[in-house]
C-alpha cells in the first residue's frame, strides 16, 4: 500500500500511509488507539475507500471497492467483533455471502461438507454446524469467524485483535494456527495490544502513530521498548534525538 | 459430529473464566445435551403458534359445528387468502429489516389501475400485468429512498401508504369501478372461481405465493442473504453482500405482491374501489408478527405466517359467528398481536 489517505470530515485519519507485506511474513501492526489501523485495514479489505493512495497486490496495483473485490484476490479479515450473522447456523457463517449453489438453490449438504472440512483443518469441532451462532460461547463464535476467514484459502489474512475474547489456553492454539498458516505461505497482518503475541509470532512490525506510519522494524533486531517508543514518541529509543530510523 | 475434544475448557485451574463467557457455555452445552430433536421442534414459537391455531379451530369447532363444513372452511381461508399472500411479500421486508407500511395502500392502487385499464379495452393479462408493475415501482421508490437516501423505512413507506391511496382515488376520482369491459367475465372468474370446483382461486393463489416464498427464502441464496441482513447489516455488508441491492429487492417483492392481492381482490369483491385494501396494513403485519416474524429482522419463516394469518382469520370467523359486533372484532384483533409479541419478547428474555 503507497501513500494512502484517508480523510473523515475534519479529520485527517491516515496522512499518506506506505506498508509492505511479504508472502508468508506474519506483520504485526501496533499503533495507539485512532492511530489508524482499523481504517488502513478497512481500506485493504474494501469496507472504506481512501481518498488517495494505491494498492499493489503481488506487484499490480489493483482497486477494491468493496468487500467482494478483495476477497475475490484472496484477502480475508477477522473482525474484531468476529461480524457474523447471530440468527444464521454455523455452516451458513462460514459461508456467508458465498453459500454454494447448485441449480440457483443453496447446496447445504456441500455447504455443510466443506464447513466442517475447513473446522477440522483447524483442529476444532462443533457439536452441530446447525447451531445459531448467537448461542455459541465466544471462543466458538470466534471460531467461526476464523473458519470463514480460511474457507477460501486465503493469500492475505488480517486478524484485528484476535485474542481479546480468548482464553490464555485458545489464545495459544491460535497463535498455533496463525505459525501453520504462516507455514503455508499465506501473508498474515495481527492487529494487537498484546506486544508479546507479535513478538511470538511475527516477523515484522510496523507502528503507526497519528495517521503516520513511524517505522518498522524487524522482529529479531528490535525489543519491545523500541516498538513502545515507536508507539508514544514515534522515536525508536529515548537517546535517539531525531526521527526513527527507518 | 458429536463430540467437541478440541474445545477448551471454561474451567481452569487458577484462574476463573469471565463470567459471561461461562455463562454463555453453560447455556451451549445446556442446550446442546437437550434430548432430542422433538425438543428443539416442540421448543420453537412455530409449534407455539400452531398448537394455539389447533386449539382454537377446536374449540371453535366445539361451540359452533357448521363452522367445519367444508363451505365455510374454504370461505374462511379464501377471506385470509389475501392478507396472508400479502404478509409473505411483507415477511421478505420484515427479515431484512425493514418494514413496508404501504401494502394496504398498494392493494387498493392495483386494484384499481388494472379495472380501470380492462375498462380501457386492455387485455386481460397485459392490464394485470401493468397492475402489478404499478406495484413493484411503489415498492422500488421505498427500497430506493431506504438504501440510497437512507431514511428510517416507516417514512417512505408511511409517504407512500399516502401517496399509493392518493393515486388510487385521483384516478378513479373516487367512484367505483364495476364495468371490467368486454374481459369482466374472465376477470371476476379469477376472485370467484373454483380449482375442481372446490377450491377458490385466492386459496390457490395464497398456496402458490407461500410455496415461492418459503423456497426463496429458506433455499436460494437470495435468501439466505435476506436473513444474513437482517440478523446483522454490517457483518453482511463486510461479507461482500449487496445489501442495498438486496434491501431494495424486498420492496419490489412487497409492492409486487400486494399488488397482485389487490387485483384479485378487485374481482372476488366485483369492484375495483380506491378503499379496498384501506387499513390493510395493519393486519398484514399483524399476521407476519403473530406468525413469528421478529420485526427486528432475521428471524421466523414463510410457514409461521400462513398460521398467523389464519389463526386471524379463525378468529375474525368465530366472532361473526358468535355476532360479536365488528367494532369489538378490532379490539380483539388488536390485543391478539399485542399478545403475540408479549409471549416472543418473553420468550426472549428467558432465553437469554
Amino acid at each position: 500500500m503507497r501513500g494512502i489517505v484517508k480523510r473523515f470530515g475534519a479529520v485527517q485519519a491516515l496522512k499518506g500511509v506506505d506498508l509492505d507485506l511479504y508472502p508468508g511474513e506474519v506483520l504485526g501492526l501496533v499503533g495507539d488507539n485512532s492511530a489508524g489501523k482499523s481504517t488502513l485495514m478497512k481500506i485493504l479489505t474494501g469496507a472504506y475507500r481512501a481518498d488517495a493512495g494505491t494498492i499493489y497486490f503481488e506487484g499490480r496495483p489493483v482497486a477494491i471497492h468493496s468487500p467482494l473485490d478483495s476477497r475475490r484476490l484472496g484477502i480475508e479479515m477477522i473482525y474484531q467483533n468476529f461480524a457474523l450473522c447471530g440468527n444464521l447456523d454455523v455452516a451458513s457463517n462460514v459461508f456467508l455471502g458465498r453459500w454454494p449453489a447448485a441449480r440457483l438453490l443453496v447446496d447445504r449438504r456441500r455447504m455443510e461438507q466443506e464447513a466442517a472440512k475447513v473446522i477440522e483443518r483447524m483442529k476444532f469441532a462443533f457439536p452441530s454446524l446447525r447451531t445459531p451462532v448467537e448461542t455459541l460461547s465466544g471462543g466458538r463464535q470466534q471460531a467461526v469467524a476464523i473458519a470463514r476467514a480460511l474457507a477460501f484459502d486465503p493469500k492475505v489474512l488480517i486478524m484485528d485483535e484476535p485474542t481479546a475474547n480468548l482464553s490464555p489456553n485458545a489464545s495459544q492454539r491460535l497463535l498455533e494456527l496463525v505459525r501453520d498458516l504462516r507455514g503455508q505461505g499465506v501473508s498474515i497482518i495481527i492487529i494487537s495490544h498484546r506486544m508479546q503475541e507479535i513478538f511470538d509470532v511475527g516477523d515484522r512490525i510496523s507502528v503507526l502513530r497519528q495517521g503516520e506510519m513511524v517505522g518498522t522494524l524487524s522482529i529479531a533486531d528490535a525489543t519491545e521498548d523500541d516498538v513502545l517508543n515507536l508507539i508514544v514518541a514515534g522515536r525508536r529509543s529515548r537517546q535517539e534525538g531525531g526521527p526513527a530510523r527507518d | 459430529m458429536s463430540q467437541y475434544p478440541a474445545e477448551p475448557s471454561p474451567q481452569r485451574p487458577g484462574g476463573a473464566p469471565s463470567r459471561p463467557a461461562a455463562h454463555e457455555e453453560e447455556r451451549t452445552s445446556r442446550a446442546s445435551r437437550g434430548p432430542s430433536r422433538l425438543a428443539s421442534v416442540t421448543g420453537t414459537y412455530e409449534f407455539g403458534v400452531t398448537l394455539s391455531l389447533a386449539l382454537l379451530i377446536v374449540a371453535v369447532s366445539v361451540w359452533a359445528p357448521r363452522f367445519l363444513s367444508t363451505t365455510n372452511l374454504m370461505n374462511v381461508a379464501r377471506n385470509f387468502a389475501f392478507n396472508t399472500a400479502a404478509a409473505v411479500g411483507e415477511a421478505f421486508v420484515i427479515l431484512a429489516g425493514g418494514i413496508d407500511l404501504s401494502v394496504g395502500s398498494v392493494i387498493s392502487l392495483a386494484g384499481v389501475v388494472t379495472p380501470l385499464l380492462l375498462q380501457y379495452g386492455w387485455g386481460l393479462w397485459t392490464a394485470i400485468g401493468a397492475g402489478v408493475a404499478v406495484g413493484a415501482l411503489c415498492g422500488l421508490f421505498n427500497g430506493v429512498l431506504v438504501t440510497k437516501a437512507k431514511m428510517p423505512p416507516l417514512i417512505p413507506t408511511l409517504g407512500m401508504l399516502s401517496i399509493a391511496r392518493g393515486l388510487a382515488l385521483v384516478i378513479t376520482r373516487g367512484r367505483p369501478i364495476t364495468d371490467f369491459g368486454e374481459h369482466g367475465a374472465a376477470f371476476l372468474k379469477l376472485g370467484q372461481g373454483y380449482l375442481f370446483g372446490v377450491i377458490p382461486y385466492p386459496v390457490v393463489y395464497m398456496a402458490l405465493v407461500i410455496f415461492l416464498g418459503w423456497l426463496v427464502l429458506s433455499r436460494t441464496p437470495f435468501g439466505y442473504a435476506i436473513y444474513a441482513i437482517g440478523g446483522n447489516e454490517e457483518a453482511s455488508r463486510l461479507a461482500g453482500i449487496p445489501v442495498d441491492r438486496i434491501k431494495t429487492l424486498t420492496y419490489v417483492i412487497s409492492g409486487a405482491v400486494a399488488a397482485l392481492t389487490g387485483i384479485l381482490l378487485a374481482s372476488r369483491l366485483s369492484v375495483g374501489n380506491a378503499t379496498n385494501g384501506q387499513g390493510d396494513e395493519l393486519e398484514v403485519i399483524a399476521a407476519a408478527v403473530i406468525g413469528g416474524i421478529s420485526l427486528s429482522g432475521g428471524k421466523g419463516t414463510v410457514l409461521g405466517v400462513l398460521v398467523g394469518s389464519a389463526i386471524i382469520g379463525v378468529l375474525r370467523n368465530a366472532m361473526v359467528l358468535a355476532r360479536v359486533s365488528s367494532f369489538w372484532q378490532e379490539v380483539v384483533i388488536g390485543s391478539v398481536i399485542v399478545l403475540a409479541v408479549l409471549l416472543d419478547r418473553l420468550r426472549y428474555r428467558r432465553a437469554q
